[in-house]
């Protein structure tokens, strides 16, 4: 009992908590905190790859830059926000959907869940040249399928044109990220009382009743927390159109995080590319805050 | 409170991927000083040296790596001092992975990259000169058995920043059996030939793609660039002045634009990769493939039904013309041993030539007397390289002779890809895309100076 108590003493004091974090805490500072500092320092410079000469401070030069006389700025931050909303919304209504769907007592449920990841777990690489060439114009099984059926003509040049390119890398993103909102929403689903849902029967609610009234307020917190993780994810994300357009035809699929990678190692610039991601954090930052709040205003 | 901190720590992990590009106030050793610093290791001393090698040869898997490879262990065995650890590095953002290395202070000691990397490298104090080699060479008559100006392509700021060891032309390749079947006899020499053979296989062959290309940026880059220097035209003046608003690009332009209305290139090619384009060409869906590759011209079941179509005359140039880029071989300024790794570079150049068969190289070597392996005198694609297309090289950097500090940008940032990417989207006012792009250029050139 003594020895007990001893060694709880010991282990419980805070100095031991401390140290235990201390291992985890280095590894953020040097990954994370660290870069994060040197990056905004670096933001209020002109520091350039291309010279051996030694960066200077421009103060708010970048950014002025960035918001008064960047060509492309406006046009990459829209395509950006349709891009994310995109996502955000259409993985949340088709995941909620097939939420609902696997969360019925049907037979093989646990083979359609592991399906249902399918999307997710694929490597992003191998998505990307599946998708390119499914949609490809010349030889695409999408193409060849639709003009088969007499729906269509001439091919679809789904990554060629603007808009279609658009189209195609936000309808792949949708695709990527419905596996994450449904197994998500399938486990808030899962952690409703069934006495709520039995109660509303006796009252008469409709299904339609049942799920605005008992179902989407009680997943508030999941999708809270789903959606806003979508969202930095999305308008946070690299590599889908990367590896589908590399933000092309002519910078139509262009987003801020590709712009900025640009911008440091193809044009060298990477003062000018710290400002773009101080930026894009910044907005980040606010509209996760914008969504809290909101969320918080519907709680109350 | 806690969870606008962690959104904002989530925010933070995107900066660091700028933050961990680079060092801010590099301290690099500067080329044109590092001669200097030269030192040789203390005598008895064993030293070793990093290379750093692309694969060249790509296509042909770990073929080139596993002969490279080979090569280091034959210059390891030649003599006692000096260790050569090889490194095969992959083409997929090779230039990123220099960077970040050379800038965290672990760059190569000796490095083969893409053929702009060395001026790009020297303009951040990163290159170390290789004037010693180059003298010995005049000294020792190497020098006159190299291709006429491919020295000097890498000669900027009174230095030799790199020395090449192969060159890189494009050029078009075609289906000998299908030409053949539609009538070809003649193989085109000009603009208008090449376009008229290339209706006449629309017409015999109209589910096939008369010439595959590949347009993403990249893609679009190469295409456009060798029809301009078909047509003897450049993106800046001599005197390093932007120069895309010329009547030369204009006519370039016009050209692919009318190759693209016409249907004889493919119409989605602005999306294309080259995969996309060589899976045209293997599976016997196109006639023609631009540019040349490698893939195709190894595939077995197409070998003997592949030729390379001669080099073409655009309107305003005075004879053929071909596209090509001097590869080439650098010391790095961050070594410790700058004498050995010119004794390694020296002894890698001069003792090539079976690497050129081992490997499968695709590219053309440097020096003249290699081509006299029968490899290149016997091999009836090869010697086409040789004999038809190396006596009408024009480099990438025309009317410029070599590498300036500026075309890492222009080239790298493909400003005329993306000029050739408008015209493929079907954009026709060809002085508002090119004053863009000559804005673009003078910026560039201005960034530098």
């Amino acid at each position: 009992m003594n020895l007990l108590r001893k060694g709880k003493s010991k282990f419980d004091s805070p100095r031991m908590g401390y140290i235990m974090l201390l291992p985890a805490a280095l590894l953020l500072i040097v990954t994370q905190i660290y870069p994060f500092f040197y990056g905004v320092g670096m933001s209020f410079t002109d520091y350039s790859l291309l010279t051996a000469n030694a960066p200077d401070f421009i103060g708010l030069g970048n950014y002025i830059k960035i918001f008064t006389s960047d060509p492309d700025f406006y046009k990459i931050l829209g395509f950006s926000f349709v891009y994310t909303l995109s996502i955000v919304v259409f993985s949340y209504v088709v995941g909620m959907a097939l939420a609902l769907l696997l969360n019925r007592p049907i037979r093989g449920r646990a083979a359609f869940r592991a399906i249902v990841l399918i999307p997710w777990v694929i490597s992003s690489s191998i998505m990307a040249t599946n998708w390119k060439w499914l949609m490809n114009d010349q030889f695409g099984f999408i193409n060849g399928l639709l003009q088969s059926m007499g729906l269509i003509d001439e091919p679809i040049r789904f990554f060629a044109t603007a808009g279609w390119a658009q189209f195609s890398v936000t309808l792949i993103g949708i695709w990527r990220n419905i596996p994450f909102m449904a197994i998500t929403l399938l486990s808030g689903l899962q952690s409703i009382p069934s006495d709520l849902y039995d109660a509303s029967r006796v009252d008469g609610a409709n299904k339609v009743q049942t799920f605005f009234r008992i179902t989407l307020p009680s997943l508030r917190g999941v999708t809270l927390v789903s959606t806003t993780l979508m969202f930095i994810w999305a308008f946070n994300g690299f590599e889908n159109i990367y590896l589908l357009t590399d933000g092309g035809p002519l910078n139509a699929t262009m987003v801020v995080p590709i712009y900025a990678y640009k911008t440091a190692f193809n044009s060298s610039k990477m003062g000018y590319a710290s400002a773009l991601s101080v930026v894009l954090m910044a907005i980040m930052v606010i509209f996760s805050i914008i969504r809290m709040k909101l969320n918080e205003r519907a709680e109350a | 409170m806690k969870k606008i901190v962690s959104v904002t720590m989530a925010a933070a992990m995107l900066l660091g991927l700028t933050a961990c590009g680079g060092k801010a106030g590099s301290t690099a050793v500067s080329s044109s000083t590092a001669g200097a610093a030269s030192q040789s290791a203390a005598e008895g001393e064993k030293v070793t040296l990093n290379f750093w090698d692309m694969n060249w040869n790509s296509a042909a898997g770990d073929m080139y790596v596993n002969a490279a490879k080979a090569k280091v262990d034959e210059f390891n065995a030649s003599q006692d001092h000096i260790v050569v650890e090889y490194q095969s590095i992959p083409w997929a953002d090779y230039y990123q992975y220099f960077l970040t290395a050379i800038k965290g202070g672990a760059g190569p000691d000796v490095a083969t990259a893409g053929s702009q990397t060395p001026i790009q490298f020297y303009q951040m104090g990163e290159i170390l000169p290789l004037d010693d080699i180059v003298e010995q060479w005049k000294t020792e008559g190497t020098y006159e058995d190299y291709i006429a100006g491919i020295v000097e392509s890498n000669y900027y700021d009174g230095h030799y920043i790199a020395l090449p060891w192969g060159c890189d032309p494009r050029t078009i390749i075609y289906r000998t059996d299908l030409f053949e079947e539609a009538g070809i006899t003649e193989l085109p020499t000009n603009w208008e030939e090449l376009k008229a053979a290339l209706e006449t296989l629309k017409e015999k062959f109209p589910d096939k793609v008369p010439l595959a290309a590949f347009g993403n940026l990249q893609g679009a880059q190469q295409v456009f660039d060798y029809f301009l220097h078909t047509n003897e035209g450049g993106q800046v003046t001599e005197d390093l002045k932007a120069d895309f608003n010329n009547p030369k690009m204009q006519e370039t332009l016009e050209y692919v634009a009318s190759l693209y209305d016409g249907g004889l290139i493919p119409e989605g090619m602005i999306a294309y990769e080259q995969t996309d384009a060589e899976r045209l060409f293997l599976s016997g869906e196109a006639c023609c493939m631009i540019p040349a590759s490698t893939s195709a011209l190894l595939d077995d079941n197409l070998k003997d039904k592949v030729g390379i179509l001669n080099p073409i005359q655009g309107p305003s140039a005075t004879e053929p013309r071909t596209l090509y880029w001097a590869n080439s071989i650098a010391a790095y300024a961050q070594t410790k041993y700058p004498e050995e790794s010119k004794q390694f570079i020296k002894w890698w150049l001069e003792n090539q030539e079976s690497l050129f068969v081992d490997g499968l190289l695709s590219a053309v070597p440097a020096r003249i007397s290699f081509m006299e392996n029968p490899y290149f005198s016997e091999n009836v694609l090869i010697k086409s390289y040789t004999e038809v297309i190396y006596p009408t090289f024009l480099h990438a950097t025309y009317p410029v002779p070599g590498f300036y500090p500026a075309y890492g940008q222009i080239n790298g940032e493909r400003y005329l890809g993306e000029a050739g990417q408008k015209i493929l989207s079907g954009e026709r006012d060809y002085n508002a895309i090119m004053d863009a792009t000559q804005v673009k250029i003078q910026e560039a050139l201005d960034a530098v100076s």
